[in-house]
């Protein structure tokens, strides 16, 4: 069971406080680099002061100079916050949702971006369904120069709510952060975002959590553009199999909002997709030629499930983990 | 070109045929980023439609600004590509399928590649694949960052087929002096063999925004196997054909992936049709196609592997 020290509380915000219809809250962390073309794609589209907040909340950044570029690109239209200290990217996603004013959250990491009609698309099914929670759309996962890569899964054809929408999410990570969008009372009723997860896998169980709660709105169209960053790859987390662990304790947290008679048996999914996950990120550390990471995978995805699945998908690896050793001594 | 002949710079071919659906989106891709018609022919080029009314929906969005010309009779596809480029006027022709679609910019940078260097054939962007609702499902690889004439680009393209045809613009001259598609290609990847053609013989620019969309259509299920089959024998086919432009010294190496590849690429069809459970698409034709096209240990070691499953899979279900 989850403890109130466990997540940040939102309070309603006071009376009197003029409320936008967005808020749109940037958090940052040694992202300036990027954060320009976040923030140009967030004002290329603005509503306007009176329709929506922009703030920058940066966890006192140690490499780069944020405010710089929030002064240069926005002037006076973004707030710029920076932490007395660096407390985090959780406790700094708290801050966000604390400063926010508006009636719909969108918290846009600032190495993030959106495309064109993403307010104007996203406002639509709060009009429309006044009874959802969130809603998503399709992202883009672009590389570190801002190249498109693939798209994410089209979670069935038409925009509306999702059917079955926490079986779904409770198995696997399918979203990233800037396709999500948050009525503020949600996180007013259900807390911030979990701090006994570690690196990985906040922002899934704050997805879950939603799910439990309230229905979730899905819209078609790609309209948030989600960096990967080809340092994940090598994080210390990563070759130390730590990601996995972080993965594990958000698994557990998960369970406890689950409906009790399905609980279990998600679980057991859910812990096998994490397997497959690390198994095929292994995978990719061969190829690259990672192979302490691969291992670390490796091991934390048999530590993980020894569904039939994974077992055969562990040989797979293990197979050309062991080739690629021979003939590089070869 | 007959001397005399007015000539604009892009000519946007759009060949249709029973597409009048789709052909809205793609008539209104291309008029958003309408030059004027002195420096852009629009033409629609439809294969004697029998089920719809393209030239209704030409009046319609192209208000006399839209040429359509439609075949006496159904002279299939290759043959009314055909016509579309005898029919293009421009220095640049885009053949821009009706059920495909551009994104704004298009015209803008590919043409920029024409202007930067004008020795180039063609010039092709990254593209989408989308479903047949329009949602966009696959970006095709960036082949390199940043925008170019592509180095070793005829191997790359040699051993597979890599664009698609609305991401691609070619030089009416090149058209001119290497012809059009070849017919001897029945039913397949005969877009493969041009730009093949074109990479053998000009440098080819490329641009890595993702600016065109390409509808991927799944057709009749019936149909599917001997597709399948048919789609093996014309890869292998072309592979023979480039024999005649491709570089002697590198051919035979590059026949042998080319052949591998045109194999494994069934295997993948045929894999992803299988896990959906349509075992009936795998027959004794696909195996046949495949050993006659490469003999390499990969490809029929894969084709057997596919061979056993879906044999395992017809025994479960019966």
């Amino acid at each position: 069971m989850s403890a109130p020290g466990d997540r940040a509380q939102i309070s309603p915000v006071a009376d009197g406080v003029a409320r936008p219809q967005w808020s749109v809250m940037i958090p940052t962390f040694n992202c300036a680099e990027q954060l320009p073309a976040a923030l140009a794609s967030v004002l290329s589209q603005d509503p306007g002061p009176e329709l929506m907040q922009i703030e920058v909340i940066d966890d006192c950044s140690a490499d780069d100079d944020p405010e710089a570029v929030v002064r240069e690109i926005g002037g006076d239209r973004i707030t710029f916050v920076r932490q007395p200290r660096n407390v985090g990217h959780v406790a700094n996603f708290a801050t966000c949702l604390q400063r926010s004013r508006g009636h719909l959250v969108h918290m846009l990491h600032g190495d993030d971006a959106v495309r064109d009609g993403f307010y104007r698309t996203m406002q639509r099914p709060f009009a429309i369904r006044p009874d959802i929670g969130a809603a998503f759309c399709r992202y883009i996962s672009i590389g570190e120069r801002g190249h498109w890569q693939t798209i994410s899964a089209l979670e069935q054809s038409k925009s509306g709510v999702l059917h079955d929408w926490l079986e779904t999410i409770a198995i696997g990570q399918r979203l990233q952060p800037p396709c999500m969008v948050v009525r503020r009372e949600v996180y007013e009723r259900l807390g911030g975002f979990d701090r006994r997860i570690g690196r990985y896998g906040e922002d899934w169980e704050m997805w879950v959590r939603i799910a439990a709660h309230y229905p979730v709105w899905f819209e078609v169209e790609p309209l948030a553009l989600y960096r990967v960053g080809s340092a994940s790859l090598t994080a210390t987390t990563t070759r130390t199999g730590q990601n996995v662990e972080d993965i594990l304790r958000a698994i557990d947290v998960i369970h406890a909002h689950l409906p009790p008679e399905r609980a279990d048996a998600l679980r057991v999914q859910a812990r096998e997709v994490a397997a497959t996950t690390a198994l095929r990120r292994a995978r990719r550390a061969i190829d690259s030629g990672h192979g302490p990471v691969a291992l670390a995978q490796a091991r934390a995805a048999a530590r993980v499930s020894r569904s039939p699945a994974v077992v055969r998908a562990l040989v797979h690896t293990s197979l050309r983990l062991a080739m690629r050793r021979v003939g590089t001594r070869a | 070109m007959a001397s005399g002949v007015v000539r604009p710079r892009w000519s946007v071919i759009i060949p249709t045929y029973n597409c009048a659906d789709y052909l809205r989106a793609t008539l209104a891709s291309v008029l958003e980023q309408d030059p004027g018609p002195d420096a852009m022919q629009i033409e629609v080029v439809d294969d004697c439609s029998t089920r719809d009314d393209p030239e209704a929906v030409v009046a319609e969005l192209g208000g006399g600004r839209v040429g359509f010309f439609r075949q006496a009779r159904n002279v299939g596809h290759i043959a009314n590509f055909d016509t579309g480029l005898e029919r293009a006027r421009g220095q640049l022709v885009h053949l821009l399928h009706g059920d495909d679609y551009v994104r704004p910019g298009f015209y803008r940078a590919l043409e920029r590649g024409f202007v930067n260097r004008p020795e180039i054939g063609a010039a092709f962007c990254r593209h989408i694949l989308m479903d047949e609702l329009g949602h966009w499902r696959v970006i095709s690889p960036l082949e390199r960052p940043e925008s170019g004439v592509l180095a070793g680009w005829v191997d790359r393209l040699a051993v597979g087929q890599r664009l698609q045809p609305p991401s691609i613009a070619v030089r009416r001259e090149v058209y001119e002096r290497l012809g059009g598609f070849d017919p001897r290609i029945r039913q397949w990847s005969e877009d493969w063999e041009m730009w093949l053609r074109i990479a053998a013989h000009y440098p080819v620019w490329y641009e890595p925004e993702p600016l065109a969309a390409y509808r991927m259509r799944s057709g009749s299920l019936t149909s599917r196997s001997v597709r399948d089959a048919d789609s093996i024998r014309d890869c292998c086919r072309i592979v023979s054909i480039a024999q005649s432009y491709l570089p002697a010294d590198r051919y035979p190496q590059l026949a042998r992936q080319a052949r591998e590849e045109c194999v494994l690429r069934a295997y993948r069809r045929l894999r992803r049709r299988l896990a959906d459970g349509q075992f009936d698409a795998l027959s004794g034709q696909h195996l046949a196609a495949a050993v006659g096209c490469s003999r390499s240990p990969r490809a029929v070691t894969r084709m057997l592997l596919l061979y056993l499953l879906g044999w395992r899979a017809r025994v479960r279900a019966s």
